[in-house]
């Protein structure tokens, strides 16, 4: 598994490009794979809160999620790493979330690797109360993964 | 190519969309050249969004946007929207918001300019220290066990006046009492009490603030003595809501409500305006949470100003000099049932205040002849309104105003710009003294990223929905 950092320097392809949104914090993501646009998403929630995200892995967790559309899974495994960070205390490092469909939906499963939050030493930038679904897309077009994410500050 | 919007100036800042395409109702916008020009800078994407506010099921005539309107996500942020439940009306977390019961509370203190003088760098750091702002910030020894916060969840701020932290004189002064009565905690999901837990009188980051302030203006004299403010007069505001509990509970049903709407056959113009009825177990779930979301915000910002009169006494000021005392508490994210034209209508406001006019059997017996407060928060820099509220506004807006001054610079442009600038000693300079958890927050808010409040109190000074009564300039501000 690859930490954050390693994959914010890499030359791997993973668009994350941020939106000019008056309000609010957005990006567009773009990846080869749909499971490297699950990375991606959990790279832009992370640079939307940190300048410097920590990269020693502390704790190890696993997530299992389940929703009933792509778009729904998209914005609970945003939400999941919120709370993580922000509640938990718990900030994500590294991941290798996997997305399958399944009869009646859509399913995630993620190893997560995990440090503690140390807001000043992380660069912290502010909290973000939730992910929406407004201007949310997500889907495939000529050969990538794209997303739109708006974030509620 | 963007589609237009077809809109008419129908009176003093006031202009019309007529209802087209799948709107059910007119909507109604407030804005001066400026704000309308602003508007146009976006392409009129905030418009679009009070487009398809109009189109929701069971909308009362017309769906509104105060002058402060922003592109938000859903509802635009400035939004007004009844719904009759009679007429299958629906309610929509997202015309609520995630921060739920987010509002301003001003307290009055005995205090002038000349009073605080020379505590003055005293007191910030007191309020900074006393006041948890930022992330993971906690109060020490004060998480609350499940049956307590259940009682704070169904009591509001009166539960925390029983506490000791506060008045009960306090309670006259708050919107609805500081509570809302059909607050339902079974309605709200075990993630949402831990967020929230955790979080309870803290004041959090973002656009969150409170200030130390001096009444600089006075506009209405008499309406000014009833809400007993002077000139010089040392005031402070506190902006803050409901916390990761309220942000948990809109997630929650926000999802709950996307699952729902086609079984209820609403068509959905935008998925952040995730609706169901009024009148359907979704609804009064989602009601019953919101409610309890909102008393965790009356409670919040009541621990907070408990902490603000123990800063001032910790700098030597006692009760009796200092004299803080609540003027009002109002909330700018709810929905809440009131009689409209003689129909018990649900009010969505998303970044939008009541403004009751006088002699509404709300107010506190004291404001009865002048009307509502409304608070309109500037940015940090400049200064912040004390209006009233309006007959003007009960009937043309369901007894609603604007609740800032609107952004009009993304935060990535804001700290962009900011980058290149110490903000906290600029702002030192002009006498404002700034504590804040991060460099980033003060950086995201900085003046220029917001528009001159004036400018929108003044559109709705003129158009006779709010009235103009103090003014307030910034002397400390604390940020998360």
């Amino acid at each position: 598994m690859k930490r954050v950092v390693e994959l914010m320097n890499e030359k791997r392809h993973l668009g994350i490009y941020p939106l000019d949104h008056t309000g609010d914090v957005g990006f567009d993501l773009e990846a080869e794979s749909l499971n490297e646009l699950f990375e991606a998403a959990m790279i832009a929630l992370l640079r939307a809160i940190f300048t410097l995200p920590p990269e020693q892995v502390v704790w190890n967790l696993d997530i299992q999620l389940e929703a009933t559309t792509l778009e729904t899974l998209f914005v609970q495994w945003l939400d999941e790493l919120l709370f993580l960070t922000q509640t938990r205390n718990s900030v994500p490092v590294r991941c290798t979330p996997e997305v399958h469909p399944q009869p009646g939906g859509w399913r995630l499963s993620a190893s997560l690797g995990t440090a503690p939050l140390e807001p000043e030493k992380q660069g912290w930038q502010g909290e973000l109360k939730a992910t929406t679904y407004h201007d949310l897309t997500i889907g495939k077009r000529e050969g990538a993964w794209h997303a739109r994410i708006i974030f509620d500050v | 190519m963007t589609e237009t919007v077809p809109f008419e100036k129908i009176g003093s800042g006031r202009y019309r969309i007529p209802r087209h395409g799948k709107m059910r109702v007119d909507a109604l916008f407030y804005a001066s050249k400026e704000i309308l020009a602003g508007l146009e800078t976006e392409e009129f994407a905030s418009l679009r969004q009070l487009i398809n506010v109009a189109c929701l099921p069971g909308i009362v005539e017309p769906a509104l946007a105060m002058p402060d309107i922003h592109w938000g996500y859903g509802f635009p942020i400035g939004g007004v929207a009844a719904f009759d439940a009679a007429s299958e009306g629906v309610v929509s977390p997202g015309g609520v918001g995630y921060d739920i019961n987010c509002g301003v509370r001003l307290l009055a203190s005995g205090l002038d300019r000349s009073d605080l003088g020379a505590h003055k760098k005293a007191l910030a750091d007191a309020l900074y220290r006393l006041i948890p702002a930022g992330v993971g910030s906690k109060r020490r020894g004060e998480h609350l066990a499940p049956k307590e916060l259940r009682r704070l969840l169904e009591q509001g701020a009166a539960w925390m006046v029983g506490k000791g932290f506060g008045d009960e004189a306090d309670l006259r002064y708050l919107e609805s009492g500081g509570v809302f009565a059909n607050a339902n905690p079974d309605t709200v999901s075990p993630r949402a009490l831990e967020r929230g837990a955790a979080q309870l009188g803290t004041l959090g980051s973002g656009n969150h603030f409170l200030e130390v302030q001096l009444v600089d203006r006075i506009f209405d004299r008499k309406a000014a003595e009833a809400l007993g403010l002077h000139l010089d007069q040392i005031t402070v505001l506190i902006h803050t809501g409901s916390r990761g509990l309220g942000h948990q509970v809109c997630s929650d049903y926000v999802g709950t409500f996307l699952k729902a709407a086609p079984r209820y056959g609403i068509d959905l113009p935008d998925r952040q305006l995730a609706a169901a009825p009024i009148e359907s177990s979704e609804g009064e779930a989602y009601l019953g949470a919101m409610a309890a979301s909102a008393n965790f915000a009356f409670a919040n910002r009541q621990r907070i100003t408990a902490s603000v009169r123990a800063a001032f006494e910790e700098i030597g000021f006692s009760p009796r000099d200092h004299g803080l005392r609540v003027v009002y508490d109002l909330a700018h994210n709810n929905a809440k049932f009131e009689t409209h034209r003689g129909k018990k209508l649900l009010v969505h406001r998303k970044g939008a205040t009541r403004a009751f006019g006088p002699g509404h059997a709300e107010l506190p017996q004291d404001y009865l002849n002048v009307g509502q407060p409304v608070f309109v928060p500037g940015d940090m820099g400049r200064y912040s309104f004390v209006l009233v509220g309006t007959d003007t506004a009960m009937r043309e807006t369901f007894g609603s105003s604007c609740h800032g001054a609107g952004r009009k610079m993304s935060r990535h442009r804001a700290k962009r710009e900011a980058r290149k600038r110490n903000l906290i000693e600029e702002l030192g300079e002009q006498g404002i003294l700034i504590r804040a958890a991060s460099r980033a927050t003060v950086d995201e808010e900085m003046p220029e990223a917001y528009k001159d409040v004036a400018d929108v109190v003044d559109v709705v000074d003129t158009a006779g929905i709010g009235k103009k009564v103090a003014r307030l300039r910034p002397l400390i501000v604390v940020k998360g």
